[in-house]
């Protein structure tokens, strides 16, 4: 059928297939900016077109009812190279952070503007309202929209856009476009998807049905024999490799406990057979063709059923390890269909009772600080299973090109996707090549390898072209989620509230597979008990193996649970004591300088050491948050079956993890003065790139405009781990600093044999000049000469960045919670995030960051949960019922403030700002429920229906 | 796979199209349901009912048409639309769906946790319908009884709702999230006294319901204590549990949101 339509100013006629739909009808015209981040259900905004005016989702119409309509997307807002109005006041407002649902908001603000030059914030509310952003926490669209508004009526925007830091610094502290922003907002080719060339082959994946069964009998033949179909890949002709996917340094202490395809299958949506095909309807339609004979087992869901005498075993498998072989080692019992578990060195498990790691530790004698207390609270408490939920699902694209293996991916790690992928092919790293794309949101969900080498081998085997891109509910069931915990606390302490024994004891799910099943759990202890100063400390910490979907990394990487524990127990402890909560946490809590004996027994599995505090913004944290939400004031409501409450939580993450992580840059002088800088640092929307863009420019004295930035493709860049542990502006900036500062010290060089003048008279000068005594030489100059077939040769310089040392930013979070008494709801009135990250390199950008943790935790806290059920499916796995935070959601008074310290070892001060800010949610809002109402909350999410079955309403 | 895209001009002619094809072709709104990928029917086609006309608000002397093509948005923005229906179109979940989503569509999903059709049931509001062979206006209960597959062309609303007092609600977790459950209440008011009072609740049932035994009870007198009214409503809900909430949650709180919108409602001075 025909229909003509106006498509971005110009009239347009397409013939179409009655079921076509929309969004197809776009991209074929090259109209890249409509993503998909919801496969087609209309809860996630990221298609956004406008429509005769309106803004829609274009995944709910299809072709047929565009007909005489005008349509217009983000790739007819910006004239040329020219960004428009509302697109420069995202980037100046900072909330370009992965930038894939950027061009859906950009249409909605623009409509917005369009009809209403001047909204309030309802308005801007409401214009956003149906559109899905996991980054930002939504926070600065105001701004964005205030910003855009001012500028187009020609008036001068009245409020901060951002804070500024370092006086005495030209970029670092102060706002910049991101680097990566302009392609961006404008929709431009940038992810994975847009990298797909046409006859690529699509990957589709049979799953399993059962949570905990062995497969029988597999039968492919009739989906072999389909025309289209390329190859099937079962456990039948998988690489016999074990691996695990948790993209870690090597070697990792995650468990190598799978296969690609295993004889057996630990959770729902497990993978069984992979099909690629010539389209994805033929792989979907040979996906059906596989006949597969199962013997089910029962599932175990729960640490307590994981822990039963005679539960099942999730992996009753051959164990061996590569070091440290454990002397009462016995396989008698194993069961061939299970598999190996190789172990890189030990990590305490024991999968026959479904132990997949433990660790245990401590200072001082907790049973004699006991002794010393005055008051003794034992408190238990409960995590639910959360998911990452990325606006971008999964997705890898790979290619051969020549013989070598090229794979685009959407990862925080491409190093260790190469790695891993090396290992699991059976070939050499230099055979191939991981290019990462940017990144639609990771999370901890994109740390691991979760699809990448099962297309990287059906590429290898048929040498074709191969796409494999998740849907939403494969990203609910196999991609990675928060570990679901149970984390008891016992506190010692003396009548005037000082801590005389801390105990926290882990029990973690970490679902099938081990990923970071050491690691996640192990950090609810050690991002959460050097906070407080007590000379006796002990923790136990034991992670399960269960059937549920798989847990691994997600922003936090186990803080959040354990923060939600300890801050909890301290809330409780501080009621029982009958002393101020906050008056608490002060006079327990570390400062400046403070050495943390604890981290000795808290290493990655290996020793730990010790580490001196080396800034500490705690202090004013409390004091400019306690004042903020005026702490201490009761609140009322007009309304007798509200009441209000008060919270506040402590907080503290790590910059990245000493002595394990290392990171590279290269920086090279071009030839008219201008810097190329390459870093494996893996920017996932975080702003790392324009961070270490601006280190140099910084440390080199010459326009950021001037430093252009290569990141995180492994044959051009040089090594670094990845974008995890919130190691980004510590590690990466880190390179990039000394990298900087060892070419500083190349063109003082070259300058003093070019100016005759010794090289300690030189220093460099802004802009882009080194000057000596008596005469100064431009970069320009400096390069001409390096390349001159006489001098040098090019300036470029590569630099490592490895340290011993740690620089933990710290935070504390009010708020104030109006709790309805008749009906459970929560709603947030304030919320105030008060956040050291050292020196702010970015600062809208870090602010960003912080409005994003919070929002996500918010969510985490009232109302996201994967709910299972008996069999191990999951009953939500769709944004819209999974209930993830829209601009809605957002507390009524929202501010995140930067405290500024200035850290010694951190670059220019900086520390990091990346998850931190997940921390603080939980406790404070389940201690403010408590201020609120008297009851505590002990277990995520802090739903109506728990919270009436508290108050004894049903 | 969608084989046939039909646009007619007119309502005869889209119901003699429907009624030639019968269960393969599906009348389609604005489409946020039928177009879903979570929408599990396979019709051989859809009858676009755009091109109908049936995207007008008309008042007369005695009641308000609306049309059935009238987006959520079109009726916050129309200054004729009775403002229990603009509170309901402002509840549904955000702006990119209420851009889209018809008050027919909306009918015609016969969603029991529906705010329209709680709303239009408090309001005593007429369904339109039309068939080949006639036209009827029918009331909400009786449409929500009935299994024919008709064409919805809009609702008719008795101007007399301005009398009444009136109040709506809904409880979601979350700013996106489809209600849990719906509640809209009207009565009329004589003295102290509550007369004629109507009560629907969403989400109780699989479909929308009125509860006739409360709205008995609570006929001809001042409203009683809030955990009375609490008690009454419970008592003639009976949900189901499922994995969003218990029985016992969604029975309890429709008490209370049915007790909230009454007392609300009650002193509620509209402006």
């Amino acid at each position: 059928m025909k229909i003509s339509l106006k498509l971005n100013g110009k009239n347009r006629n397409f013939d179409i297939t009655p079921g076509q739909r929309a969004k197809e009808l776009f991209v074929n015209e090259g109209i890249i900016s409509i993503r998909n981040g919801c496969n087609g259900e209309g809860s996630c905004g990221a298609c956004t077109i406008v429509m005769n005016g309106r803004t829609v989702n274009s995944c709910l119409l299809l072709a047929a009812q565009l007909e005489g309509k005008e349509i217009f997307t983000v790739e007819n807002l910006s004239k040329g190279r020219e960004l428009s109005t509302i697109q420069e006041a995202f980037l100046d407002a900072g909330v370009v952070q992965c930038g894939y649902c950027t061009p859906a908001m950009v249409l909605a603000a623009k409509v917005l503007l369009d009809t209403n030059p001047e909204p309030t914030k309802e308005q801007i509310k409401d214009a956003f309202s149906g559109i899905f952003c996991r980054c930002t926490g939504y926070k600065q669209y105001f701004t964005a929209v205030g910003l855009a508004s001012s500028r187009l009526r020609g008036k001068e925007y009245q409020k901060e856009i951002s804070p500024e830091f370092c006086e005495d610094l030209r970029v670092v502290g102060k706002s910049a476009r991101k680097v990566d922003g302009a392609r961006l907002v404008k929709g431009q080719k940038a992810f994975v998807e847009d990298m797909v060339q046409p006859g690529t082959l699509h990957l589709k994946m049979l799953r399993t049905p059962f949570a905990h069964a062995y497969i029988k009998n597999i039968d492919t033949s009739e989906a072999e024999a389909m025309e289209g179909v390329e190859l099937v890949v079962t456990h039948n002709n998988c690489p016999d490799v074990y691996y695990n996917q948790a993209g870690q340094g090597f070697p990792e202490p995650s468990p190598y406990d799978r296969k690609m395809f295993g004889d057996k299958v630990r959770h729902f949506g497990d993978r069984v057979a992979a099909v690629v095909a010539s389209s994805e309807e033929i792989a979907k339609e040979a996906l059906e063709k596989i006949k597969v004979e199962y013997e089910v087992l029962k599932p175990v869901l729960t640490v307590d059923q994981a822990a039963e005498e005679g539960a099942p075993l999730v992996h009753n498998s051959i164990q061996e390890y590569v070091v440290g072989t454990p002397d009462n080692l016995d396989n008698s019992k194993a069961e061939p269909r299970d598999g190996k578990i190789i172990y890189q060195f030990p990590i305490h498990a024991d999968p026959l009772k479904n132990i997949a790691a433990r660790v245990s530790g401590g200072i001082g004698d907790t049973e004699a600080g006991l002794k010393d207390a005055d008051v003794i609270l034992e408190r238990e408490y409960e995590t639910s299973q959360i998911q990452c939920t990325p606006l971008e699902p999964h997705i890898v694209y790979t290619r051969m090109e020549g013989e070598r293996l090229i794979m685009h991916a959407s990862t925080q790690v491409p190093w260790h996707v190469r790695r891993i992928t090396a290992r699991v092919l059976g070939i050499s790293e230099n055979k191939i090549r991981v290019i990462k794309e940017r990144v639609g949101g990771g999370f901890g969900a994109k740390q691991d390898i979760v699809l990448e080498e099962v297309a990287a081998y059906c590429t290898w085997v048929t040498g074709k072209p191969v796409l494999f891109r998740y849907t939403r509910e494969e990203e609910f069931i196999e991609s990675r989620t928060r570990h679901p915990m149970k984390i008891k606390v016992k506190l010692g302490a003396k009548k005037d509230g000082k801590i005389t024994s801390i105990n926290m004891t882990v029990r973690a799910n970490t679902g099938p597979y081990g990923s970071h099943c050491l690691t996640v759990p192990m950090n609810a202890c050690s991002k959460s008990l050097p906070l407080f100063l007590c000379e006796n400390v002990h923790f136990d910490v034991t992670t399960y193996y269960s059937n549920i979907p798989p847990a691994g990394a997600y922003q936090g990487y186990g803080a959040p649970q354990g923060s939600f524990a300890l801050q909890m127990a301290f809330a409780e402890l501080a009621k029982e004591l009958g002393i101020d909560h906050l008056e608490l946490l002060e006079k327990n809590r570390v400062h400046d300088g403070t050495m943390l004996e604890i981290l000795k027994c808290l290493g990655e599995g290996r020793e730990g050491t010790p580490q001196e505090v080396s800034s500490c913004g705690l202090g004013e944290a409390i004091s400019e948050g306690a004042e903020m939400i005026s702490w201490g004031n009761k609140e009322h409501d007009l309304n007798p079956d509200i009441k209000i409450g008060k919270g506040v939580a402590i907080i503290q993450q790590a910059s990245g993890l000493p002595g394990l992580d290392s990171s590279n840059s290269t920086i090279t002088l071009l030839g008219d003065g201008t810097f190329m800088l390459l870093s494996g640092g893996a920017d996932l929307g975080t702003g790392l790139d324009t961070l270490i863009a601006k280190i140099a420019a910084e440390t080199l004295c010459t326009q950021f405009e001037d430093i252009s930035v290569i990141t995180g493709d492994t044959d051009i860049t040089p090594y670094d781990d990845g974008a995890y542990a919130s190691s980004g502006t510590f590690f990466s900036g880190g390179a990039a600093l000394n990298a900087a500062n060892a070419m500083k010290e190349r063109i003082i060089e070259v300058a003093s044999e070019m100016l005759g003048e010794p090289k300690e008279d030189i220093k460099l000068e802004f802009p882009s000049k080194a000057v000596g005594k008596n005469k100064s030489a431009s970069f320009y100059e400096i390069s001409r000469y390096t390349q001159s077939g006489t001098g040098s040769g090019q300036l470029s310089v590569t630099r490592s960045f490895t340290t011993d040392k740690a620089a933990f930013p710290y935070g504390a979070h009010f708020c104030q919670v109006a709790v309805n008494e008749k009906t459970g709801k929560v709603k947030i009135q304030k919320y105030f995030a008060l956040q050291d990250c050292g020196t702010p390199i970015n600062p809208e950008l870090a602010l960003g960051q912080i409005y994003g943790g919070v929002l996500k935790t918010i969510g985490h806290s009232l109302f996201e949960e994967m709910i299972l059920d008996e069999n191990g499916v999951c009953l939500n796995p769709t944004l819209k019922d999974y209930r993830v935070p829209m601009i809605g959601d957002l507390p009524e008074e929202f501010e995140a403030k930067l405290v500024y310290t200035n850290d010694p070892f951190g670059p220019y001060g900086g520390k990091s700002i990346g998850e931190i800010s997940c921390n603080g949610a939980a406790p404070a809002i389940a201690s403010a429920i408590h201020d609120a109402v008297g009851v505590w909350i002990r277990s995520w999410p802090f739903s109506p229906e728990k919270i009436l079955r508290e108050l004894g309403k049903i | 796979m969608l084989k046939q895209f039909q646009k007619p001009g007119s309502i005869e002619e889209a119901v003699l199209m429907k009624e030639d094809k019968g269960e393969s072709l599906f009348f389609l709104a604005g489409g946020t349901v039928l177009n879903s990928r979570d929408f599990t029917s396979k019709p051989d086609g859809f009858i676009s009912l755009e091109g109908l006309s049936l995207n007008k608000v008309l008042t007369s002397e005695n009641e308000i048409v609306i049309g059935a093509m009238c987006t959520a948005q079109e009726l916050l923005e129309n200054e004729n639309v009775p403002f229990p229906l603009k509170e309901a179109a402002k509840r549904m979940t955000n702006r990119n769906i209420r851009n889209i989503a018809t008050i027919g569509g909306n009918l015609a999903g016969k969603k029991s946790n529906s705010d329209f059709i709680t709303v239009l049931m408090s309001l005593d509001a007429k369904v339109e319908i039309s068939t080949s062979k006639n036209w009827k206006s029918i009331s909400i209960c009786e449409y929500l009884s009935d299994n024919e597959d008709s064409l919805i062309t809009g609702v008719k609303i008795p101007i007399n709702y301005e009398k009444r007092k009136f109040n709506s609600t809904s409880f979601s977790t979350n700013s996106n999230e489809l209600p849990l459950l719906t509640v809209a209440i009207s009565f009329d008011v004589d003295g102290n006294n509550v007369l004629n009072p109507v009560i629907a609740v969403g989400g109780v049932t699989d479909k929308v319901m009125r509860l006739q035994k409360a709205e008995e009870s609570l006929n001809g007198k001042p409203l009683p204590e809030k955990d009375v009214i609490e008690k009454i409503v419970s008592e003639e809900v009976f949900p189901t549990s499922d994995y969003k909430a218990s029985a016992e949650f969604k029975k309890y709180l429709s008490g209370v949101l049915v007790s909230t919108a009454l007392y609300d409602a009650k002193n509620y001075e509209r402006e």
